[in-house]
């Protein structure tokens, strides 16, 4: 089965492994490497992104969505989940975006799905990122062991493993239905391609020069691994980071859609659900479906933006100065 | 109108043969002819004829060019205009009407005899006879696959022994009383001896060119548009007006929706939700829309389970559910409030006990005699604003939604904050449909929503709901899912079942509503709908509240009573 | 030698687990094919008939035997190329099933796959090629926006647009008057009907493309043997094409291995927002009708496809770089 929100997944996901492998082949080149995990004698990591116009524009983006997950009870003029008002209301003073079909402010249920967005791509991508890179660490330094060959066998079959089936199965054994299980749904479904590409990255960079030093230096597995070589990975696991969150909240509004998702707080993609299972378009209400939509779109946007300045510390050919 | 006079003259032997033999459940007697002349019909033009008419498709699930029109093949391409059924009982009000058996007569309750109607014509243009019947029936003796009826097993009233015809008559013996099996019996799709013995196992057999006695046959179909010619050789095809019949589509809300305002379709009955605004507002003299009860959507709780045995916790939070708010969120108001009794009224009000006529059953919104009740029957406010059990531990409720149900999602969040409002810790939990049914058959929930079967056997709706032999078992989902256990009930329910006499069979009904008004074993919230929505520019006569005939399970009944609107 | 063996070995025993997994995973979930079939024909929320139930069990065919044991004899069909037969369309059987879907969603989402890959390899190399221009920053900014939109909602508001409000495009399905089949009539239709579900995939296809092209040039161009060539005074038009997007196209090309692996599985949410007649609507169906067989054949082929693709990619990586066959093991 493939993932309910396959066009934007793909999306981002060959967008992470061009970001994956474009850091691969600058790791590959000594030089560049070098200067990226440096710092001290080059422009540090935040002067870079801020370099680039798109990740700019995309930090102000980010920037404007939390100050509206933070300051949502101030701004929302009522509460997302008060269903007490007329139904179907056209745009007004009272309602700026009208009311739902169950009578719920539309400008309000926008607002609040800010904070769950942000709070499933926040964690969502922590969640898929750490199971990534867990599994990618292991399985790529101990490249050729059983461990290994275990490991790459579980991340491949996790790979087809039909999404759909899998989610409903594990729906239907749960009681919650928080914004937390969502998270845990999507990291669940979400590690393998990262945990794969991870693993590459790995090998290349375990047969490094000063990897081989430590070893010989007597260093266990342990210390090579998280002293060694996963600082060489910071700004590739940012960008892997950056890449999950924007599939985790993707992932949440696809999701939702399907009906599938969190019950117990609005998200724009349980506006996007309702909307259409109520026929917001046949009933003219057509800023209930347009105006997630374009949020979701903007939140989506500005990470990506976002993502192309940290592509810039990992890979300097890409940095706009030259 | 020589056939009509005589039509009308077969309904009133109908009517005679129903108040001698006088069985099986509420049969109501037909008051007019199977297409009697009803609705707002443009009387100059009756006689004109509908080019065509665009309905949705039969089909469930459409692939492209899988064609296969056997009545039992779960994706059967169409099958209701084609094959037709015995009598017709419309679920609205529970009148009989003659189709291809023109009368029936129970013995005793365990001996039913039909008269085959003559002249009825095949498509291929052989005769009809009591012998297609009879081998019918008895193929879903051979194949248990074929027979969804239960006519052979013990579902709802004893097994057959014998189906026999004799003449033009059927006769059907059974091992006991069955004359719950009444109302599923006469919906059997007759199909043709002549071609069914040749095909070897019918549930695997796929028929392309299907043999029917119904009003149309197939004129073509391209794998996802099938249309079907009026057939001129029909039985009754004067009262066929709809010369062509286009079903094709299987449509979501929204696109039905603006299929039907665009014209592109005729009528539809899935949901469509406010067609008040997405639909009948756009042209109010063309597009029109009836919801008739069907049944009602029933708050169960798990009567196994503490607190939910407890009739005293059961009525109190009955008190406090804003019916009028649930019908306004999960169905715009288009369905009313439901009576506490269970019966799906005004339809049937005739079988309303006395003492409750005149009465309004329908329970008032009174959270402040909730809160009262629960006081009273020991459930004590806590520490942290919740109502304790009796003994003073906490109390949460879970309530089990289907995902994706709109309709019950919105009325599940009413019920919470209602029950949030008399005190009670409760929550909602959706979860996708099927894990809903497992909770079902493994009684493992506090509250949910469910449904009450309207239709007209009382015996076989309110008297599953509540007989203990129809609780879920831990691999079928059966009618009594809050599982009601009552030897007492059980009683009422059996003697209803086989009750024959229509005195006896109100007197039983109303011990049943007994039970719902005072054992709250269900708390019925809302009429769940039969839904017909429809356009007026090509034909006029669809069922409507003033003329009630039919509802969408009656098709055939439809077609007979459709005029041409120019 | 060794290398092309073991991926061989390693290609069947992921199939062999995906298989299992796919016998298991809907088997877990509750719900039982009768009751479900009945319920769809009875209405949503009807009342179950138990006669209904007791003939579609029957009708259908309770397995036999333990989970394990259906399990065995589900490996023994599939080895000898019985794919079984669908609930839902009983009594055809599921290859019969996937055959009508298949041409419908092969061509939708193949070419529209192919043209996001030939506009979007093309747009990112000129992006590349003049990079930091308004071009540039246009086809990036441009295609990351839309790239950021959801398919589903933006096969709604095209379906409302240009099916309902401008009626320009049929709503619904692959075709309507026509027979199909080679005809004119029935081409034309089609082309019709899979205009905005195409547009859909077209819209938010490119970008993946658009930055893989962009990303691999720019690092290419920036490499010694291109400074040679400008060096040597090689024309600017023959860098761009016969250098640097020349070598800049492996990776994307074998990225395209891949989707092409995962046609099969169709774009469920968008097939069925168009009621288009193909894989991923069919997909759709059968997960929810609990179709046993019919869902484990179209996972079958989806996930031999992907599987194939990979190995495919794999083996063809490892005879371009020889590096790969031991780090890609």
């Amino acid at each position: 089965m493939t993932n309910p929100t396959q066009p934007t997944a793909d999306a981002t996901s060959t967008l992470h492994e061009q970001a994956g492998e474009a850091d691969l082949d600058a790791v590959a080149n000594p030089s560049s490497g070098r200067r990226a995990r440096g710092g001290s004698n080059g422009p540090s990591w935040f002067q870079i992104i801020w370099a680039s116009k798109k990740a700019r524009v995309g930090i102000v983006l980010l920037g404007l969505y939390v100050l509206v997950a933070l300051l949502a009870p101030v701004i929302s003029p009522h509460d997302a989940a008060d269903t007490t008002f007329n139904p179907v209301e056209l745009p007004s003073g009272a309602h700026w975006m009208g009311t739902t079909t169950q009578g719920a402010d539309i400008f309000s249920q926008l607002i609040y799905g800010t904070r769950t967005s942000l709070i499933v791509g926040l964690f969502g991508g922590l969640f898929a990122t750490a199971l990534a890179l867990l599994i990618g660490l292991i399985s790529g330094y101990l490249e050729g062991t059983w461990i290994d060959d275990i490991l790459s066998f579980v991340t491949n079959v996790a790979l087809v493993v039909p999404v759909l089936p899998l989610i409903i199965t594990l729906m239907a054994y749960s009681e919650v239905r928080s914004i937390w299980f969502t998270i845990f749904i999507i990291g669940i479904i979400s590690w393998a391609g990262p945990a794969r590409a991870k693993r590459a990255q790995i090998i290349t960079l375990r047969n490094r020069d000063w990897v081989t030093a430590a070893k010989f230096a007597g260093d266990g597995t342990g210390t090579i691994v998280f002293r060694e070589i996963l600082p060489q990975m910071t700004s590739l696991v940012a960008a892997g980071f950056f890449g999950a969150a924007n599939g985790a909240i993707g992932a949440e509004a696809g999701l939702s859609f399907l009906g599938l998702g969190n019950t117990e707080s609005v998200s724009w993609g349980t506006m996007l659900y309702q909307a259409q299972l109520q026929g917001a378009l046949a009933q003219g209400l057509w800023i209930w479906l347009i105006v997630p939509g374009l949020a979701l779109a903007g939140l989506i946007f500005s990470l990506t933006l976002v993502n192309f300045g940290i592509d810039l510390i990992s890979n300097p050919h890409l940095r706009e100065d030259g | 109108m020589k056939s009509r006079s005589a039509l009308a003259a077969l309904s009133v032997m109908v009517t005679t043969t129903l108040a001698v033999a006088g069985c099986s459940g509420q049969v109501k007697t037909t008051q007019n002819d199977p297409a009697g002349s009803t609705g707002p019909v443009n009387s100059a033009g009756t006689d004109k004829m509908i080019d065509t008419l665009t309905l949705p498709a039969e089909v469930p699930d459409n692939v492209a060019g899988i064609e296969n029109y056997n009545p039992w093949a779960p994706n059967v391409t169409s099958k209701n205009y084609f094959y037709e059924p015995l009598m017709i009982r419309s679920s609205v009000n529970c009148e009989v009407v003659p189709w291809l058996a023109t009368d029936y007569k129970w013995d005793s309750a365990s001996q039913i005899h039909f008269t085959i109607r003559d002249g009825v014509k095949w498509s291929d243009g052989q005769p009809l006879t009591a012998d297609d019947v009879a081998f019918t029936l008895n193929l879903r003796k051979q194949y248990a696959a074929l027979d969804d009826i239960g006519l052979w097993n013990d579902t709802f009233g004893a097994h057959a022994d014998q189906v026999t015809a004799e003449g033009n008559t059927v006769t059907i013996k059974f091992s006991g009383n069955a004359a719950a099996k009444f109302d599923s019996l006469i919906t059997t799709k007759i199909i043709p001896k002549h071609v069914w013995e040749k095909v070897g196992d019918p549930t695997k057999y796929v028929e392309k060119k299907p043999v029917g006695s119904g009003p149309f046959q197939v004129k073509s179909y391209n794998g996802r548009k099938l249309v079907l010619e009026r057939r001129a050789d029909y039985w009754q095809a004067d009262r066929v007006k709809v010369k062509n019949l286009v079903l094709e589509g299987n449509y979501d809300a929204t696109n039905a929706a603006l299929k039907l305002t665009a014209g592109q379709l005729d009528a539809y009955w899935g949901e469509i939700p406010n067609p008040k605004v997405s639909f009948q507002d756009k042209n109010p003299s063309l597009n029109h829309f009836w919801y008739a009860p069907a049944g009602s959507t029933v708050l169960t709780p798990n009567t196994q389970k503490a607190p939910f045995n407890d009739a005293a916790f059961r009525e109190a939070y009955s008190q406090g559910m804003d019916k009028d708010q649930m019908s306004a969120k999960a169905t715009y108001s288009v369905m009313k409030p439901a009576s506490q009794t269970g019966l799906k009224l005004p339809y049937a009000e005739n079988l309303m006990p006395d003492a409750l006529k005149n009465q309004d059953t329908v329970l008032k919104y009174d959270p402040a005699k909730a809160n009262q009740m629960f006081d009273d029957a020991g459930y004590k406010v806590g520490n942290d604003g919740f109502r304790t059990t009796k003994d003073g531990k906490p109390l949460t409720i879970q309530f089990s939604v289907q995902a994706g149900w709109i309709d019950y999602q919105a009325a599940a969040d009413v019920i919470v904050r209602d029950l949030k409002a008399m005190k009670l810790n409760a929550k909602v939990v959706a979860s996708p449909p099927d894990a809903v049914d497992l909770k079902k058959k493994q009684g493992d929930f506090d509250m949910m929503l469910e449904y009450l079967n309207g239709a007209c056997e009382v015996a076989r709706n309110l008297g599953s709901k509540l007989a203990s032999d129809q609780i879920p078992t831990k691999t079928t989902v059966m009618s009594n899912v809050e599982r009601w256990k009552d030897p007492k009930t059980d009683g009422i329910v059996k003697q209803l079942s086989g009750a024959t006499d229509p005195a006896e069979q109100k007197k039983l009904v109303g011990e049943l509503v007994d039970v719902m008004m005072t054992q709250y074993p269900v708390t019925p919230l809302f009429y769940a709908p039969a839904r017909m929505i429809y356009r007026t520019d090509h034909a006029v006569g669809w069922p409507s509240e003033q003329d009630p005939y039919a509802t969408n399970s009656d098709m055939l009944l439809i077609m007979t009573h459709l005029k041409s609107a120019k | 030698m060794r290398y092309f063996l073991r991926r061989l070995g390693y290609f069947f025993l992921t199939l062999w687990a995906a298989v299992t997994l796919n016998f298991l995973i809907p088997r877990l979930q509750p719900g039982d094919p009768a009751e479900i079939m009945v319920k769809k024909l009875a209405g949503k929320d009807a009342e179950l008939d138990p006669a209904k139930v007791a003939a579609m069990r029957a009708m259908l065919g309770a397995p036999d035997g333990n989970l394990f044991q259906q399990y065995l004899a589900y490996l023994k069909q599939l080895l000898s190329g019985n794919l079984g037969v669908s609930y839902t369309y009983f009594p055809s059987p599921a290859t019969e099933v996937i055959g009508k879907a298949l041409p419908w969603t092969l061509i939708l989402v193949g070419v529209t796959l192919v043209l996001s890959f030939l506009i979007g390899t093309v747009l990112g190399a000129f992006a590349a090629w003049r990079r930091n221009s308004t071009f540039d920053s246009v086809a990036t900014l441009g295609s990351t926006f839309l790239g950021s939109l959801q398919s589903f909602w933006v096969a709604l508001l095209l379906l409302f647009v240009f099916g309902y409000m401008l009626g320009w495009f049929p709503t619904a399905g692959g075709y309507d008057e026509s027979t199909p089949g080679a005809n004119w009539a029935f081409v034309q239709e089609a082309v019709m009907h899979s205009v905005l579900p195409a547009a859909v995939l077209m819209i938010l296809g490119p970008i993946g493309w658009i930055m893989q092209m962009r990303g691999t040039m720019i690092m290419n161009l920036g490499e010694d043997y291109i400074r040679l060539a400008r060096a040597k005074g090689v024309p600017d038009g023959q860098i761009a094409i016969r250098y640097a997007a020349r070598n800049a196209l492996l990776p994307s090309i074998t990225g395209l291995a891949m989707a092409v692996g995962g046609i099969l599985g169709g774009q469920i949410l968008i097939e069925q927002t168009f009621d288009y007649p193909g894989l991923g609507r069919l997909m759709g169906q059968a997960a929810t009708a609990k179709d046993y067989p019919l869902l484990q054949a179209l996972l079958l082929l989806t996930i031999t496809a992907t599987l194939v693709a990979n190995l495919i990619a794999d083996l063809t990586y490892g005879i371009l770089d020889p590096r790969a066959r031991k780090a890609g093991a």
